[in-house]
């Protein structure tokens, strides 16, 4: 796991989940450059998976390694669902549902990183 | 008339719950699937409290009297489920080897799970139009 990517990820996904609940309140259509933040993040956590995919497929193994799998699947599927999911509503809901999703992706890789730091024997 | 459960808010709360639904059945997979002897009555209510999110979030999605029925089952079924598991795991801790979405009434999930299905009814009323 590259740890300045993943504090980059959660860094990047607080600072949009802020932002995106700011334009909620504001009941404004989420701006292209935030959309384009929100890609940009999720690529981000794409190239992230491929890095610790990778650590695996060279013997690194966490602890919990069904866990550690199970987060990083899902890690890369949260943006895009929620993308997906709030441009049906833009506006107040929409940016509602980006918000959650952001939120719910640093949680995801922070969780990430711990399962991660236990190593298995 | 009723309104669909599935816009403004409700976008939002289903969010939620396929967030939960998704958390809920990852975690009670991984503990069915390596360590189920250990303790089974408790992965298999973690397996209960995941299919239950997965219905409250399909319910909740669709628009509909039946879907709306359901989604009332499944959240006040929630409900009654984190309030029993939370109440069990604080007294018999050692009956709840590991976390489950439920345990300490989601103590570990910031207690939304607690919270969640309050405001799942609260919507679902809300929404359910001229009935009262």
């Amino acid at each position: 796991m590259n740890d300045a990517l993943a504090n980059a990820i959660i860094g990047g996904a607080l600072v949009l989940a802020a932002v995106t609940g700011v334009f909620s309140y504001l009941r404004r259509p989420t701006p292209r450059l935030v959309v384009a933040a929100v890609l940009m993040v999720a690529s981000a956590v794409l190239v992230q998976a491929v890095v610790a995919a990778v650590s695996l497929i060279n013997g690194e193994r966490p602890q919990e390694l069904g866990t550690f799998i199970g987060y990083l699947f899902f890690s890369v599927l949260v943006l895009p669902a929620a993308f997906a999911w709030a441009r049906m509503e833009p506006g107040r809901w929409g940016n509602g549902v980006l918000a959650v999703g952001c939120l719910t992706l640093s949680v995801m890789i922070v969780r990430l990183q711990q399962v991660w730091d236990v190593t298995g024997g | 008339m009723a309104e669909p459960t599935n816009t403004g808010f409700g976008r939002v709360l289903v969010a939620v719950y396929a967030t939960f639904a998704v958390a809920a059945t990852a975690r009670a997979g991984v503990q069915l699937a390596t360590r189920f002897e250990q303790a089974p009555v408790a992965y298999l209510l973690s397996a209960l409290a995941a299919v239950v999110y997965i219905v409250a979030t399909v319910a909740l999605a669709r628009a509909g009297p039946a879907a709306r029925q359901t989604a009332t089952a499944a959240v006040t079924f929630e409900f009654v489920g984190v309030l029993a598991i939370g109440t069990l795991s604080v007294l018999n801790p050692t009956a709840f080897p590991d976390e489950t979405v439920w345990s300490d009434y989601g103590r570990g999930y910031a207690f939304i799970p607690l919270v969640l299905p309050l405001v799942g009814l609260y919507w679902l009323r809300r929404t359910a139009g001229t009935r009262r």
